[in-house]
């Protein structure tokens, strides 16, 4: 598909150099967004686990929460 | 013919005085009417006192050219100010000489670019900046094509998108969904990009990522050119699920002019509206 940028308020085309710098970007784009949603996934997954690891010790949630504010 | 001779004429009776030839004269003055004409009364001879307040009407004064205005020129004598183009305005030049109509001053700031995009993969603005201004404010609001993006920005050189590893960029985020507040960081130091905004921007229409950028010394070879944002933002999905508030900074490193600017998004296409104000220099 071509693809366009606003220039001064013209819609110009790509050229192909540009077209696919622009697609090598949004694929490199996506891969970072994958790799945040999985460090995020990640992050909440072990917050679920310590959190679980210190009610195991005895703390309730709301200790829980004055430590870790989870 | 007969000729009458004498040093006084004086009245009959004091309810008459004395009439010659229709006029009548009494008590030292004309009374008939419409006996004074125009002729009887020498040339510019008419002084302000016999003028009554208010009695000069619209209608008695001399037409003149459409548009001027009556003023007072430097010796204090009436003149006119010369019609000026459409738009301008009635400007003082100060004691010692009448007005004129003038361009509007404009305020401290010049609207220099508006640029709408729609589905574009990027907004690029380049060619507007000028020695009249150091700095120069960016507006916009826009919003991806897709969710789950970064509005990011890049400077442009010699009408081109510089894509170097030169950009260094620092900034925080607030987010809040209505009942988790979580602040975050963001940045880049060796960046082929400026981020203005966090991951996980909307591409809601409804919701766009607004506010404004100043960008300073574009145009400077001694000086990096530098901006600072305060963005208002969404979180995917569409609708949004938070709000997210950005401020960032940074600088591009090099030496070489800055011509102009191009906001996209990392992951996708890019809608809105950005303008371009310069910052007048004085």
């Amino acid at each position: 598909m071509t693809m366009y940028k606003l220039l001064n308020g013209e819609r110009v085309e790509l050229t192909a150099e540009e077209e696919t710098a622009r697609i090598a970007e949004i694929e490199q784009a996506n891969i970072r967004r994958q790799a945040r949603e999985a460090a995020k996934v990640e992050e909440e997954n072990k917050k679920a686990s310590g959190k679980q690891k210190l009610k195991d010790l005895g703390l309730d949630d709301d200790e829980i929460q004055a430590l870790i504010g989870v | 013919m007969s000729e009458i001779k004498v040093n006084t004429i004086s009245e009959r009776t004091s309810a008459n005085g004395v009439t010659i030839d229709g006029v009548n004269i009494k008590d030292s003055k004309l009374v008939t009417a419409d006996s004074v004409v125009t002729a009887n009364v020498t040339d510019l001879n008419i002084t302000s006192g016999k003028i009554a307040d208010d009695a000069i009407t619209l209608a008695k004064m001399a037409p003149g050219t459409d548009g001027n205005l009556i003023t007072y020129d430097a010796s204090g004598n009436p003149a006119a100010v010369a019609t000026g183009s459409a738009g301008q305005v009635l400007t003082s030049a100060g004691a010692g000489a009448p007005p004129t109509f003038a361009a509007a001053g404009g305020g401290a700031m010049d609207l220099l670019h508006t640029a709408t995009g729609s589905n574009v993969s990027s907004i690029d603005i380049n060619g507007y900046f000028t020695s009249d201004y150091d700095h120069y404010k960016l507006v916009y609001a826009v919003y991806a094509a897709t969710s789950n993006t970064d509005t990011i920005v890049r400077i442009m050189q010699g009408g081109s998108v510089i894509t170097a590893s030169n950009y260094r960029y620092a900034g925080m985020a607030w987010y809040y969904d209505g009942s988790t507040a979580q602040v975050s960081n963001a940045q880049g130091f060796g960046s082929s990009y400026w981020g203005i905004s966090s991951m996980d921007n909307t591409a809601d229409s409804q919701s766009p990522t607004t506010g404004e950028m100043l960008l300073s010394n574009p145009l400077s070879t001694s000086q990096n050119t530098t901006f600072t944002t305060t963005s208002v933002g969404y979180n995917s999905p569409t609708p949004p699920s938070a709000i997210r508030v950005w401020t960032y900074a940074g600088t591009y490193v090099s030496t070489t002019a800055t011509s102009g600017i191009s906001f996209l998004y990392d992951g996708g296409n890019v809608n809105g509206t950005i303008r371009l104000y310069g910052v007048k220099n004085s």
